[in-house]
């Protein structure tokens, strides 16, 4: 029946949406999203609203399936062959994922969920009043826009806007570009009466870092260069403000 | 945009304004080199790319297959764009691929629509 989609749509694409309009996530998993805020104690009512995002709060089971999928490769299997296989594991009740995620990952050791914790600190000490939404924060739908679903895009929008409203919802800032620019640009077009402010992490940092009287420090010096992320500097268009934060540094040369 | 009362219609409109964003190149092929995915064709570039789509919806050339083979080549990255705006041409290649990329889904839903 899905002849038509399937000519022109990659396949990959086509779990990818069903992941994110059935679970709630990119790669379909059934894990805990909030198991890094754990220790944290955010609120879920506060001034800004953090936005955490697919991307790393659930790298950790993504990488673990990429390996799969590249041993499986390795034997003769294609890419998507791999994909379908987890997909086919998930119907009789196993969730192959989370079994190929890192398990003692969750919070402090993994490196992906490690950057959060971090981003909330950082906020934390520039004076701002974080919360985040824990469980019930939704994917914003950027895939779905981007692989061509416009449609299912605009509905998932709106019903995302809804859950916005029930927390009540003013501020947000986001962690990755595509989120971002997907809740800043996207959202405005289709959603009637959309008022959310939405900031990038970065902005925010160098926006406080100005006004607050802070001097970061590294403990030895370091010089280091900066990449234009291709969602963050041509989509958001932030492009000066993680310089200035670079700069701000003391004992770092860019 | 969204629910449609006359989805041909709303395909049409969004032919004629995919067609009407892609005018808007002036076939520089400034972006050729400097893209990404180029590796010496043309297609690989978001030149060749919007006149695959020209070509296909104007005139019907390759198949759709072949065209969202292409488009789903593309990163996203919008170098491309940041070029024309440099180049001060109002072309916005990142987003008709994007929006290509809809109309076939669109298409391909409705045909799947009137199938069933």
């Amino acid at each position: 029946m899905k002849k038509y989609v399937k000519n022109v749509i990659p396949v990959p694409h086509l779990y990818m949406r069903e992941n994110v309009l059935e679970k709630g996530n990119i790669p379909g998993v059934a894990g805990d999203k909030a198991e890094w805020a754990k220790n944290l104690n955010l609120p879920r009512e506060a001034e800004y609203m953090f936005f955490g995002g697919c991307g790393y709060q659930f790298m950790r089971y993504v990488e673990g399936m990429m390996k799969a999928a590249a041993g499986m490769e390795k034997v003769g299997f294609g890419r998507e062959a791999g994909i379908g296989i987890s997909k086919m594991f998930g119907k009789i009740g196993i969730d192959l994922p989370s079994i190929t995620a890192k398990v003692a990952a969750a919070g402090q050791e993994d490196t992906y969920t490690r950057i959060l914790v971090s981003a909330v600190r950082v906020l934390r000490k520039l004076g701002l009043d974080i919360g985040y939404m824990h469980e019930d924060e939704p994917c914003c739908g950027s895939p779905l826009y981007y692989s061509g679903f416009l449609d299912d895009y605009i509905e998932h929008a709106k019903e995302n806007v809804e859950i916005f409203k029930s927390y009540g919802i003013q501020k947000l800032i986001g962690l990755i570009p595509a989120c971002t620019a997907s809740l800043r640009d996207h959202y405005p077009k289709y959603v009637e009466g959309y008022n959310l402010e939405v900031y990038h992490f970065i902005e925010i940092v160098a926006q406080r870092l100005r006004k607050a009287d802070l001097k970061p420090r590294l403990k030895e010096r370091l010089s280091v260069a900066y990449h234009d992320p291709c969602q963050l500097s041509r989509y958001l268009e932030i492009i000066d403000a993680p310089r200035e934060v670079l700069a701000s540094i003391d004992g770092l040369e860019l | 945009m969204s629910p449609h009362n006359d989805p041909e219609a709303d395909l049409k409109a969004m032919e004629t304004e995919i067609l009407n964003a892609i005018q808007t190149c002036i076939n520089c092929r400034m972006c050729v080199r400097m893209c990404p995915t180029h590796e010496g064709w043309v297609t690989q570039s978001a030149f060749g790319r919007l006149a695959a789509i020209n070509l296909h919806l104007k005139y019907g050339l390759g198949s759709e297959k072949e065209l969202s083979r292409l488009l789903f080549s593309c990163a996203n990255c919008r170098r491309c764009q940041v070029r024309c705006r440099m180049l001060s041409t109002n072309a916005t290649p990142s987003d008709v691929i994007i929006k290509t990329r809809q109309l076939l889904a669109r298409k391909a839903l409705h045909k799947e629509r009137q199938g069933a």
